[in-house]
């Protein structure tokens, strides 16, 4: 029976039926359909959302490995692995409400993803300084670019300055929505091409099966 | 190199390309403590995204609920005066509030400004929440981390509410609160994300619940989300958006409850021309004195391998 289910025309006419269980009722209300097409996507939600764990095998698996072979860097994975499994205890034994649960959130994670975070105006200073050059005429205009961005957008240069403003405007409504939409647009299309090309049955790394 | 630095001995264009980073550093923290301990006045221009977000924000009613999407600690960073101040509008109105996330910081910086029911932790907001008789269960719910599981969980949530949660993040049940009767995405009056919002969720709210249903979908963003973010405004999917701390300051002063967005106001602008000063400085010691040095170097590395 399992061998039925790994054939490759089996695994496109349930990819096909399942499309059109979900892509249907976008375009027709039948409600009998819908409650159907809720309950898949509910069912993926589900299975995408329980993946975490294949995630979590991995990195136990490759920290583990890492910490047998004394590799460097070792007590950071070994101290990684006692923290995940620790963290993940206390939250099914006490609850994610729990005050042990939340306090390695709350007291570690938050302040050093905060530092983590506020360190990058360090890094962004001292490339001001010392790396962000004009050396050929593309940089002279990426900097002039920023220079003028960063003009605009200082609370003060507005009341002083309008012309800054109007140069921020330009190079957003040109450039900058350009780029922003060319990647939406080429993310969109990639996307009906991929699915096109699995229920032709040209994608077969997406089916689990071998190129 | 070295031959021309011992040529030249103090070189001011020299001093200008390679300025010492500690010098670099403290005029950080002298631009932010001085701009904290002697705060100058500066007057506020509201940006036309910050008035579009306000007049969706204020025509809310006790009526409406409002889907939150969390930001994480490393957004709240830049969010945190737009983040509290819409909170604030929300709690003054009445407004029913469902919180949800996709990471799990972002419950804890929810619960920082609205109070942890569980354990009673106060919050930035709680004293206004008290007087406002705003509570948790009946006025707002938080649903913790819900918005994992990609599209298809945007999907079930715009199309099959009740279907997919079933209780708050303490796992108490949903029925008998205000969720009680929310189907999908048509009983939701508005959806403020914060954070950047030109990511994941950002497409899924925006395709599945501002497009599908039309509710109006408002963005707190973070610098990198604003250029992004606005194709969205002009396409209508979004409604308004505050841009990064500057857009918070905006929205404070637009509802009259002065908070960290306008105390940050002169760090900003002078944060600002810092940077700006360093980029300039650096370049007039670039052309000055490291083109030339680079050249020289590079004429004599060649003539030495002829």
């Amino acid at each position: 029976m399992s061998s039925l289910f790994r054939r490759k025309d089996i695994m496109i006419t349930i990819v096909a039926f399942c499309f059109g269980l979900v892509i249907v009722p976008y375009f027709f209300d039948i409600k009998e359909l819908n409650t159907y097409a809720n309950n898949l996507s509910k069912i993926v939600a589900v299975v995408t959302t329980s993946a975490f764990v294949i995630s979590l095998y991995a990195q136990s698996r490759r920290n583990l490995i890492m910490v047998r072979q004394r590799s460097k860097g070792w007590p950071y994975q070994g101290f990684q692995l006692i923290i995940v499994f620790l963290i993940a205890a206390v939250g099914l034994i006490l609850g994610q409400a729990s005050l042990p649960y939340k306090w390695p959130i709350e007291a570690i994670q938050m302040s050093g993803s905060t530092v983590f975070y506020s360190i990058a105006t360090f890094y962004m200073i001292s490339a001001g300084a010392r790396a962000f050059r004009a050396r050929n005429t593309k940089a002279l205009l990426f900097l002039l670019s920023a220079v003028l961005v960063m003009l605009a957008q200082a609370p003060m240069t507005e009341l002083y300055m309008s012309w800054p403003a109007t140069i921020r405007a330009f190079l957003g409504d040109t450039f900058g929505k350009t780029a922003t939409r060319i990647f939406a647009i080429g993310l969109a299309i990639s996307g009906i091409v991929l699915g096109v090309r699995t229920l032709l049955g040209k994608e077969p790394a997406t089916l689990g099966l071998q190129g | 190199m070295k031959n021309m630095v011992e040529k030249e001995g103090f070189n001011l264009f020299k001093a200008m390309a390679y300025i010492d980073r500690k010098y670099l550093f403290l005029m950080v923290f002298i631009i932010t403590i001085g701009s904290l301990l002697f705060p100058i006045s500066i007057p506020i221009q509201i940006g036309k995204n910050t008035n579009l977000y306000y007049s969706y924000l204020s025509k809310l009613k006790s009526t409406d609920i409002v889907m939150w999407k969390g930001a994480t600690f490393r957004s709240y960073m830049e969010v945190k005066s737009g983040y509290i101040a819409t909170l604030r509008v929300i709690i003054e109105k009445g407004a029913k509030l469902v919180a949800m996330y996709d990471e799990g910081d972002q419950q804890s910086v929810f619960q920082m400004v609205m109070g942890n029911p569980s354990t009673g932790a106060s919050g930035i907001l709680t004293s206004l929440m008290e007087q406002k008789n705003y509570k948790y269960w009946d006025n707002y719910i938080d649903l913790g981390m819900v918005l994992l599981g990609g599209e298809a969980t945007y999907v079930s949530l715009a199309r099959n509410f009740q279907g997919y949660i079933h209780n708050d993040y303490a796992g108490r049940p949903i029925q008998g609160s205000f969720l009680e009767n929310v189907n999908g995405a048509a009983d939701f009056a508005m959806i403020i994300d914060s954070g950047p919002l030109a990511g994941i969720g950002g497409d899924f709210l925006g395709r599945h619940f501002a497009m599908d249903y039309k509710v109006v979908y408002l963005g707190n963003m973070i610098g990198v989300g604003i250029a992004p973010t606005q194709t969205y405004i002009e396409t209508g999917i979004v409604k308004g958006m505050l841009e990064s701390g500057r857009g918070g300051a905006e929205l404070e002063y637009l509802i009259g409850a002065p908070g960290p967005g306008l105390a940050a106001l002169n760090v900003m602008t002078l944060g600002h021309y810092y940077f700006i000063a360093l980029i300039i400085i650096g370049n007039i010691g670039y052309f000055g004195w490291e083109r030339k040095a680079r050249r020289e170097e590079e004429i004599r590395a060649g003539g030495q391998k002829k």
